[in-house]
């Protein structure tokens, strides 16, 4: 009894061996897909690059700023040695 | 040394090649797995379009991720499998949430094109095979998949699917008869 359930149990999987099959994609979509993701990793490497980019205008904005704003306050209140800028000694 | 083992050795090179960013090499893995990545999901959704969507993700996202990859031992598609069986079980939760077409009702495709040899009554009993499929837990319809199309290892499949070796060979076995019994019956209706 046992024996014939097997038998049949391998005849079962041999069945489903027969009519489980690998089914082929579309050949354009095999070749798209790996063109996409040639251009994914591209894009990708484009995207840091202009990543890098954005933070060096970021802090060369900062940077010009603050000289900006350093030069503006040597001009409007230069300090002397006694701590009174020269347009505070011209309005006294 | 074999032509399985030298292939393998040359595989392994490849894949030490797509982790440290090699396109190349990583389209040699792509060309290497699409298809059998592309029938599992295919199987699973049971439609074209669905399976080149999921297999498209699948591999944008092993692209994305190769750099994490770690050797464990199991064959490179192990890991592609499991990318893929995330993927799927997402897309049958947002399908069940839409409350679309019962997954179970819709048709599988059979392209005649796939099956160059096949006639429409082949075609017919695939169907109808898939059918009963389909209606199994997706951890059996996985395994059956695995076992039958990939021709994988028990121990393959456990390290896809996250599970012991035995109890992957008690779920193949549950699996079968349980398949059989629904066949059976399916047939005694008829």
């Amino acid at each position: 009894m046992k024996k014939s359930e097997e038998v049949n149990s391998g005849q079962f999987e041999d069945e489903l061996k027969r009519k489980f099959i690998r089914v082929q994609p579309d050949e354009s979509f095999v070749k798209n897909l790996r063109q996409k993701l040639s251009e994914k990793s591209s894009t990708s490497l484009e995207n840091s690059k202009k990543y890098l980019y954005t933070l060096f205008l970021i802090l060369a904005g900062v940077f010009s700023g603050y000289f900006l704003i350093w030069i503006l306050k040597m001009i409007f209140h230069p300090k002397h040695r006694n701590g009174i800028s020269k347009i505070q000694q011209a309005s006294r | 040394m074999s032509n399985n083992e030298k292939e393998e050795i040359i595989l392994e090179n490849v894949l030490e090649k797509a982790i440290q960013g090699d396109l190349e090499a990583f389209s040699v893995l792509y060309q290497e797995n699409v298809q059998r990545i592309y029938t599992y999901i295919y199987y699973r959704t049971g439609n074209k379009h669905d399976a080149e969507d999921l297999t498209a993700r699948v591999f944008q996202r092993a692209l994305s991720h190769i750099g994490k990859y770690e050797d464990k031992g199991v064959p490179f598609s192990a890991w592609l499998y499991r990318i893929a069986h995330n993927l799927i079980a997402n897309w049958h939760r947002d399908r069940s949430r839409k409350k679309e077409i019962s997954i179970d009702e819709t048709p599988l495709e059979i392209p005649s094109m796939d099956l160059p040899e096949s006639s429409l009554i082949k075609d017919q009993e695939i169907g109808e095979l898939m059918a009963y499929v389909r209606k199994l837990p997706a951890d059996r319809q996985t395994l059956l998949i695995l076992k039958f199309v990939d021709d994988m290892t028990n121990d393959e499949i456990a390290s896809i699917m996250g599970k012991s070796e035995g109890a992957i060979k008690s779920l193949y076995h549950r699996t079968l008869l349980e398949l059989r019994d629904r066949m059976a019956k399916g047939a005694d209706k008829e």
